[in-house]
């Protein structure tokens, strides 16, 4: 609060259009893609410190305005926890296993493979699900002599679904969960229904576009039937200590307000007992952790903080409350405007830096709604935070930001791996292609979701 | 030593318009895993190997599954080396050989291309005179070859 005081009492107001100008640029640089966005981050988060919007203490230490290390912290203990559970072939056993338990029938494969994917979009993350159930498609696709893009366009678009239900599914559920203090079972118990529903209306309408090219001879069947599975289980002694530590994490994750525990925590312990006791090297582990990602989230996180301590953010936020007129007991129009709004926002722009704007912008909102801005918006008491009126406000940013990501191929990382090994295996998806799926799919998500809030909600 | 001096006495040239069934049965005959492409002029367009055979035999999603430490190659059935050999047998060197290629010229020493080979992973590397012409081919095998009469005189 001492910060956003003194930018109305004018000590830091100088650095108003300074920050304003980085921050611009740097979204500016991101969405036009000529420069990878994790140097754009941290030449935007280096520069308000170095000016100095913002300070040093608060850049790293500040849990407002500086980098939020549960967010960190829980996306590198989940990459190592996968990482190692990949060694062991485990996912790639259960796809074949899966697709012989329906004997190789390409359109039960087909529902199979996207349930798959969003359930384990849900525990996991949905890019690790695409990276590691992409090449099994693509191989079974070859067996049977078929077009992977069916199954390819589908896996995508479920892992932003599937994704959407969890807390851990997609990286702006963690950040809303880490700044407005929601728990695993929170984003369970409000979001998962919708998301079932979604999942179903998806997968039908899907199933009903692509039934007449799942079709393929017996033949083609049979030659599934004859792959031994067993031979992809590189480690079968790590594929169950690696689901028995994820197993207990995730169990973890829905006890953690219980267990007083912050879900980064329980990760990282996960992480480092599974390192420990998997007997991998960490060295050869800590390469696959996606660096680039973390120091994106990084630099991103004081790129906001600077924006958010000279007051563009509380701007930004009186300019939503004019808008849409949120009021101590009615925030209706304002979680639809932003469901919708994030939603197509997300279809355009890598929705982490969205959202990383948006929950302070909610947050200041909050601030001057409920307290007449006599409380900083980051530091709202819970019971203001996850009120019955602004609670629907947080779930119509995380259903907007993660279910847009279905818009454009650009939408969602998921999106762009999918893509990238469709075009390597000499089945381009075009841009277009793409879209003339995902559009629909981003438009009825976002219907039923807007449908669930109001009679949830309202 | 200087690179000249450890050439491949013979080094197997192709021409970019071979097919591949003419590519393998050249390279069985020479007895040589690697083969400059080279133009009517003599000038080194690309390199050639059984290896680049087995990379565009291979799918892609191969690869990606050892990316991620696991080899899919035990989940394709038998005969699909045999079809897509088969498939693409009157497909061009061009379609298969590899453009860019680290190259050495002829006065480099023998010392200085061995850590070229180690540090690049090569077996093979071709020479390349200033002109762009090619002069030979340097193996792991001809550089010990090159060797190992000098070694004979001392002792």
């Amino acid at each position: 609060m001492e910060h956003a005081v003194e930018h109305v009492t004018g000590a830091v107001s100088q650095y108003y259009w300074v920050a304003a100008a980085i921050f611009i640029a740097a979204y500016a640089a991101i969405i036009s893609e000529k420069i990878d966005k994790t140097k754009v981050a941290l030449v935007g988060g280096a520069l308000m410190v170095i000016l100095p919007i913002l300070t040093q203490e608060e850049a790293f230490y500040s849990p407002h305005l500086g980098i939020d290390y549960n967010v960190i912290y829980l996306l590198i203990s989940m990459m190592v926890m996968i990482t190692i559970m990949s060694y062991s072939g485990l996912f790639e056993w259960v796809a074949i296993k899966s697709a012989q338990l329906v004997k190789g029938s390409p359109a039960k494969i087909f529902l199979l493979f996207i349930t798959i994917t969003a359930v384990s979009s849900a525990l996991l993350d949905n890019v690790t699900t695409v990276l590691l159930l992409a090449p099994v498609t693509l191989l079974l696709a070859d067996e049977l002599e078929i077009s992977p893009i069916p199954f390819l366009l589908a896996e995508a678009l479920a892992s932003n679904i599937g994704g959407t239900a969890t807390l851990i599914g997609d990286p702006p559920n963690i950040m809303i969960a880490s700044k407005a203090q929601f728990t695993f079972m929170d984003f369970i118990v409000h979001l998962a229904p919708v998301v079932v529903i979604i999942f179903i209306v998806f997968i039908s309408i899907i199933y009903f576009v692509f039934r007449k090219q799942l079709v393929v001879s017996p033949e083609k069947q049979e030659r599934l039937m004859k792959i031994n599975a067993k031979k992809l289980i590189k480690d079968k002694v790590l594929a169950w200590k690696s689901s028995l530590v994820l197993g207990t994490v995730i169990i973890g994750f829905s006890l953690h307000g219980v267990l007083h525990l912050e879900p980064a925590t329980l990760a990282m312990v996960g992480a480092a007992i599974l390192l420990l006791i998997s007997k991998k090297d960490p060295h050869h582990v800590l390469e696959k952790v996606e660096w680039g990602t973390i120091f994106f989230f990084a630099g991103l996180f004081m790129l906001v903080g600077g924006v958010v301590k000279v007051g563009l953010i509380t701007d930004l936020s009186l300019g939503l409350i004019e808008l849409t007129g949120p009021t101590k007991d009615d925030m209706f129009l304002t979680s639809m405007v932003l469901l919708w709004f994030s939603g197509i926002a997300s279809a355009i722009i890598d929705n982490i830096p969205y959202v990383a704007t948006m929950i302070p912008l909610v947050q200041d909102m909050a601030s001057t709604v409920f307290t007449d801005g006599k409380i900083a918006g980051a530091d709202l008491p819970v019971e203001v935070l996850h009120n019955t009126v602004l609670s629907p406000v947080w779930w119509a940013l995380a259903l907007g930001a993660c279910l847009g990501g279905n818009g454009s191929p650009i939408g969602a990382s998921a999106n762009v791996i999918v893509m990238g090994m469709a075009k390597q295996a000499g089945k381009p998806i075009s841009f277009l292609k793409f879209m003339a799926y995902g559009v629909p799919t981003m438009t009825v998500s976002l219907a039923i979701a807007m449908v669930y809030l109001w009679l949830r909600y309202y | 030593m200087k690179v000249s001096q450890c050439l491949v006495p013979t080094p197997l040239t192709l021409s970019k318009d071979m097919s591949l069934e003419q590519l393998v049965y050249k390279v069985l005959d020479c007895n040589q895993t690697t083969a400059a492409v080279v133009d009517s002029n003599n000038k080194l367009l690309g390199m050639v190997g059984i290896h680049d055979i087995f990379k565009k035999i291979l799918p892609s999603y191969i690869k990606m599954g050892t990316d991620m430490g696991i080899n899919l190659g035990a989940a394709i059935h038998e005969g699909y080396f045999n079809e897509k050999f088969e498939a693409l047998k009157s497909a061009t060197v061009a379609e298969f050989m590899t453009e860019k290629v680290d190259y050495i010229d002829p006065d480099d020493t023998a010392i200085f291309a061995i850590a070229e080979m180690v540090k690049r992973k090569r077996k093979a590397l071709p020479v390349k005179a200033e002109n762009g012409d090619f002069v030979g081919m340097l193996t792991r095998r001809s550089i010990l070859v090159a060797v190992l009469p000098k070694e004979k005189e001392k002792s």
